[in-house]
């Protein structure tokens, strides 16, 4: 049972005070989820500045349409990220794809201890990644970066772009897959 | 037969190989994306928002929630029809619109809209007015100096606004006092960039806005009722904490800004390194 699982009654208790206009209930929401949005953000636009207009713009557009989320029709999770990615598309849109990639600035080398294939990720560092990911697909970056910078499950994406979680799961294998391929070449046989 | 049992032996040899390197490339490809998956959720954990950023932007959200909510509350029938009415481009269009509207008025010296919305104050219709036009008046101050000048002037907006809500609903004021904050933090940076003598006198301006503000928020905690959430209480908590320590960075800056007494008055610190 995940952190989520456990909270999910809570959750619901907070989504259904926020959908009355609870200013405070939506704080709570927005505690418990900024920072995966935020990560969601930032990975996808590639710099501080745009990821925190798209953070705020995103908890803005929810509360103005959280009166018309429906508990159970899709997880408040999926729905909030569904407002953040129509919200990275439109400002792709608005201002095209080039970004001022300065995610390099989020730190260093990603910490390794062990095994031949743990030089991945000792090679790997932010900006490294954040390139390979705008590599992938839209599904495949959308699923990497749901799952592993905003923390939601399978069940969460497959509702938050339109698909099932079988799809979810195979996307996430050719993401990871294809991650490998681009960040250390050599290691392909 | 025995040639046909040799066969059969190699075949299972190959079989038997096969699936050993297939095992093996499942290792690999579980070293390899475990070791993934590690790095991407290490990047992640990295890559947060900061404490200051996370607090100012959930000011913001909380209060253009609270003006939505009063906005709603004053006006439920106009507000259903811009909430479900209107597709987004429309949306945006009539934003554009009343940006430029604000702004040209504000430039043409007209300014019946603009000035009209003036004292309004979060969640009233006429707020989001206000706000366009204050970011026109700020687009228009180009130098330091004009800067700093803008950002005192709204400071004291959002101060007189936190005032006037903590009136009619001390609630919707605590959440809103984070705003008025976070504004005389944007203004304390824009004074950091003056020189003399235009920084002693801004800077004295806001040490008494900010000062206003500490009682404020002081009140505001007075006039919370029992009722009052943790959730209210916590961010008018963070605006108290947060409006002092700025009063100390902008004491510091009016301390480093202080005009350093003459040679004949300074204290004798002995000899003179010069000298020597």
């Amino acid at each position: 049972m995940t952190r989520r699982d456990e909270s999910d009654e809570e959750l619901r208790d907070i989504v259904e005070r926020a959908s009355g206009a609870d200013v405070e209930a939506f704080g709570l929401i927005y505690d418990r989820f900024v920072d995966d949005v935020y990560r969601f953000a930032l990975f996808r636009l590639g710099n501080r500045h745009d990821a925190e207009d798209v953070t705020e713009l995103t908890f803005v557009r929810a509360f103005e349409a959280i009166g018309r989320y429906r508990w159970g029709k899709a997880p408040f999770s999926a729905w909030l990220f569904r407002i953040a990615r129509n919200l990275v598309t439109d400002h792709f849109r608005r201002k095209g794809r080039t970004t001022t990639v300065d995610i390099a600035e989020i730190g260093d080398t990603i910490p390794s201890t062990r095994g031949t294939y743990e030089e991945v990720a000792l090679r790997c560092d932010a900006r490294e990644l954040h390139d390979a990911i705008g590599k992938l697909t839209e599904h495949q970056r959308s699923v990497v970066l749901m799952k592993f910078f905003g923390g939601l499950t399978n069940a969460e994406i497959a509702a938050a772009i339109g698909k099932n979680e079988g799809s979810v799961k195979s996307l996430q294998h050719r993401a990871l897959a294809a991650l490998a391929r681009i960040l250390a070449p050599d290691e392909e046989t | 037969m025995r040639d046909m049992l040799h066969q059969g032996g190699q075949g299972e040899r190959r079989d038997k190989d096969r699936a050993d390197a297939h095992e093996a490339d499942a290792h690999e490809a579980d070293a390899r994306e475990g070791a993934l998956i590690r790095a991407l959720r290490a990047t992640a954990t990295r890559c947060g928002l900061d404490e200051s950023t996370r607090h100012a932007m959930r000011a913001r959200v909380l209060s253009r929630a609270a003006a939505a909510k009063a906005a709603k509350a004053a006006a439920p029938r106009s507000a259903d029809v811009v909430s479900n009415g209107p597709r987004l481009a429309s949306r945006r269009l009539a934003a554009r619109f009343i940006a430029v509207v604000t702004a040209s008025s504000m430039l043409g010296g007209s300014g019946g809209l603009a000035y009209a919305a003036q004292d309004a104050v979060p969640g009233e219709r006429l707020y989001g007015v206000k706000r366009v036009t204050e970011r026109a008046g700020s687009a228009l101050a180009l130098t330091p100096d004009a800067r700093a000048r803008m950002e005192l002037v709204l400071v004291r907006r959002r101060q007189a606004e936190v005032d006037l809500l903590s009136e009619r609903d001390p609630a919707v004021a605590a959440v809103y006092t984070e705003e008025a904050v976070a504004q005389a933090h944007r203004a304390a940076r824009a004074t950091a960039a003056l020189s003399e003598p235009a920084k002693a006198d801004l800077v004295g301006r806001l040490i008494a806005i900010t000062a206003r503000q500490r009682v404020r928020i002081a009140e505001i905690a007075v006039m919370l009722g029992a009722d009052a959430g943790p959730g209210i209480r916590e961010a008018l908590s963070r605006a108290g904490e947060k409006a002092r320590s700025q009063a100390l960075e902008i004491m510091l800056q009016r301390d480093a800004a202080a005009p350093s007494p003459p040679p004949d008055e300074r204290p004798p610190s002995g000899p003179d390194p010069a000298d020597e």
